[in-house]
């Protein structure tokens, strides 16, 4: 009841005509960025994050919130139409959407595309209403070491996702906490890591870094490849799914949704590799797997019910435990943050009309995002005839101002210039960028927890063995570690073992 | 109908070969040295970056009498990047087969591109920190669509009107952001 209470309490604050408005303009810009390819979801964010420093907690975060799960939706029209994925999230809706839509059955991919987000963003929804507040009361509980130890689970968990080299995903995590410790040192007041410079002395400025990994190298990247493609030719039509299309794509759906709900709120984990494991899992499964690749709908319904499920659950141990699972929840975080709302345990009781305004606008920004993806598609569809040389000065100005304007100072554009180099050099390398802005964001609160946990401890590092949770969540990390190293140390195995018969 | 964008996903091309983000890394006609041999140039440089968190760390004190100092969490940070680079540089000795090692720049003309994008953008910076974002903007610009899409003047004069206008219009006026502003006020 506590839950319902709550979310009508929520509705009634989105409902207000200052925050339906924000939520409707971020739904409309989440879909803007879903369909235009070269610009992500947190790039948009980055860029966009500025604009909210004016407006109320509820309104800026329902703002930021709508952009992300809107990206999920928009994402999947220019996979089916273009064969090029909006945002990464729906990269494997190409495989299949762009197959039907050479069949011309490009309306029904797209309908499905839309149903299955809305439905399953809807179940991951229900389950966040009733979840969040059990979950934010056992949080309650935890001191300093709870936090740290939970921390480095969500970090080792974050490696575990990585898709390339875990080594790699190490490097860029251990980087994250080196940038994430340049400034004061909040314990003593010293200065560390800003090599005389003034401009670092309040640390590195997250937006700068942000808009440079995902906006500037995105630019980059595209530029150099920069290529001509097809739209799908003719009319969109019959874009309600038909009996047979349903059959087929219910389970898929359902299955996304539980899939996505669970990936979203593993740390590390989030929309796009739910989408990647929804269609590995819907291949699987399926009686006929050579189907896919060739147009087959579960492979529309399935990745796309996951992606935008994951969005939704991923706000769960943002909201509860304040700890954010992905890059773009850090920076929600961020946001929050920004606006004086410490998200976490405590979140629902002395922000409770942040906390359930955010959750409501959610189910309200899933309906808007039926609306503007389904009888509106037509719409979204001429946007595709864009072209990226008119759309990369547009997304570099906006880089400029958005960085500026977070801090007005120009040492900011440097930091997201040598960012942009940074993210794009390493990118080549299949560096993943995820890790370290999380790890930039967790830096201070792991640092934090962790000192403060060995300066309440009598007996040093004991003090997370002694704790019953603290030493099972550290026993996980270091179950997860060994999983990690094993597996990569049986790929070295079977390489030389085939590398062996091969000679 | 065409459209000029980032490249698309080839049909049936594996799933791993592709780059989150909308890019696919297909490995083409090879230009620049692979990237398989500029790596370990990337992990000596981990190295370096962690030899040097960890000598500065170790400067600003690691262990104090209350427990973890300044240069705790930059020590711990460094020895990771530094182990990591290591171990990197060690298995960067095994060869790769060519279709995983593509080269550095993969299409023509990609590095002229990317070169002349990033010769704007640093431009652009310096001129927005000296003639403001309007200026700055107008300038620039039309530069870097001439050299990154080989488009006339007036194509790229009239689009760097239009983006400066929408951008200056949307975020410094509607939505009251503070825009960077040179000795003309805008």
């Amino acid at each position: 009841m506590e839950a319902l209470d709550g979310l009508l309490g929520g509705l009634g604050v989105i409902l207000s005509p200052e925050n339906l408005y924000y939520c409707f303009i971020g739904s409309v810009i989440g879909t803007l960025i879903g369909v235009l390819p070269g610009i992500g979801p947190l790039a948009a964010l980055s860029l966009l994050m500025p604009v909210t420093f004016t407006l109320t907690p509820v309104a800026s975060i329902a703002m930021l919130a709508a952009m992300f799960y809107g990206a999920m939706y928009g994402g999947s029209t220019t996979s089916i139409l273009v064969n090029i994925p909006g945002e990464a999230a729906s990269v494997v809706t190409c495989l299949d959407g762009y197959q039907m839509a050479r069949q011309g059955r490009a309306g029904a991919a797209l309908g499905m595309a839309a149903i299955g987000s809305f439905v399953a963003g809807t179940i991951s929804l229900v389950a966040l209403t009733f979840f969040s507040p059990m979950l934010a009361d056992v949080a309650l509980r935890f001191g300093p070491p709870e936090y740290c130890a939970l921390m480095v689970l969500g970090l080792v968990c974050t490696i575990m996702m990585i898709q390339g080299s875990a080594i790699k995903g190490v490097i860029m995590i251990a980087l994250g906490f080196a940038c994430g410790a340049v400034g004061l040192d909040t314990v003593n007041g010293m200065e560390r890591l800003t090599f005389d410079l003034p401009e670092l002395a309040g640390g590195v400025d997250l937006v700068a870094v942000v808009i440079g990994l995902y906006g500037i190298s995105e630019i980059l990247f595209n530029v150099e490849q920069m290529a001509k493609n097809e739209i799908v030719q003719g009319r969109i039509r019959d874009l309600m799914p038909t009996r047979k299309d349903w059959a087929a794509s219910w389970k898929p759906i359902v299955r996304g949704s539980g899939l996505g709900f669970l990936l979203g709120v593993v740390p590390g984990g989030g929309p796009v590799t739910a989408s990647f494991m929804s269609y590995a899992l819907e291949r699987r499964m399926a009686r006929d797997a050579s189907r896919f690749g060739k147009g087959a709908i579960e492979g529309v319904a399935g990745p796309e019910s996951a992606n935008n499920s994951a969005v939704s659950s991923g706000m769960i141990p943002l909201l509860t435990l304040g700890l954010p699972g992905n890059a773009v929840t850090a920076l929600l975080m961020g946001a929050l943050i920004i606006q004086g709302v410490q998200p976490g345990p405590t979140m629902i009781t002395q922000h409770a009309d942040v906390f359930w305004g955010v959750i409501a606008s959610m189910y309200v920004g899933n309906v808007i995002l039926l609306i503007l993806n389904l009888p509106m598609i037509g719409l979204w569809v001429q946007l595709l005839k864009v072209p990226y040389a008119i759309l990369f000065p547009v997304i570099l100005l906006l880089a400029v101002v958005g960085t500026y304007s977070s801090n007005k100072n120009f040492f900011d554009l440097c930091v997201m210039l040598g960012f942009g180099v940074f993210g794009y050099v390493l990118r080549k390398f299949r560096y993943e960028m995820s890790p370290f802005v999380l790890a930039l964001v967790l830096a201070p609160l792991l640092e934090q927890s962790l000192r403060q946990s060995l300066v309440m401890s009598p007996d040093g590092f004991g003090i997370f063995i002694s704790r019953p949770l603290t030493a099972v969540l550290l026993a996980c990390s270091l179950l997860l570690v060994l999983v990690i190293v094993a597996g990569r140390m049986r790929k070295v195995f079977f390489r030389k073992t085939d590398q062996g018969d091969l000679s | 109908m065409t459209n000029n964008h980032p490249s698309a996903i080839p049909d049936g091309k594996a799933l791993h070969a592709i780059v989150p983000g909308g890019v696919s890394a297909v490995p083409a006609d090879g230009r620049g040295p692979a990237l398989s041999r500029l790596e370990p140039w990337v992990d000596i440089a981990w190295i370096a970056v962690g030899s040097i968190l960890c000598f500065y760390a170790s400067r600003l004190g690691v262990w104090g009498p209350s427990g973890p100092d300044s240069g705790f969490f930059p020590m711990i940070s460094g020895a990771i990047i530094l182990v990591g680079g290591g171990v990197q540089l060690l298995a960067a000795r095994r060869p790769r087969p060519a279709a995983e090692d593509p080269p550095f720049w993969d299409q023509a003309g990609a590095s002229r591109r990317v070169l002349a994008l990033l010769a704007g953008m640093v431009a652009l910076i310096l001129l927005v920190r000296y003639a403001g974002f309007v200026i700055a903007s107008l300038a620039m610009m039309p530069f870097l669509l001439r050299q990154v899409e080989k488009r006339s003047w007036l194509y790229a004069v009239t689009v760097a009107i239009v983006a400066t206008a929408i951008v200056h219009l949307l975020f410094g006026k509607l939505l009251g952001m503070q825009m960077p502003r040179g000795p003309l006020g805008f």
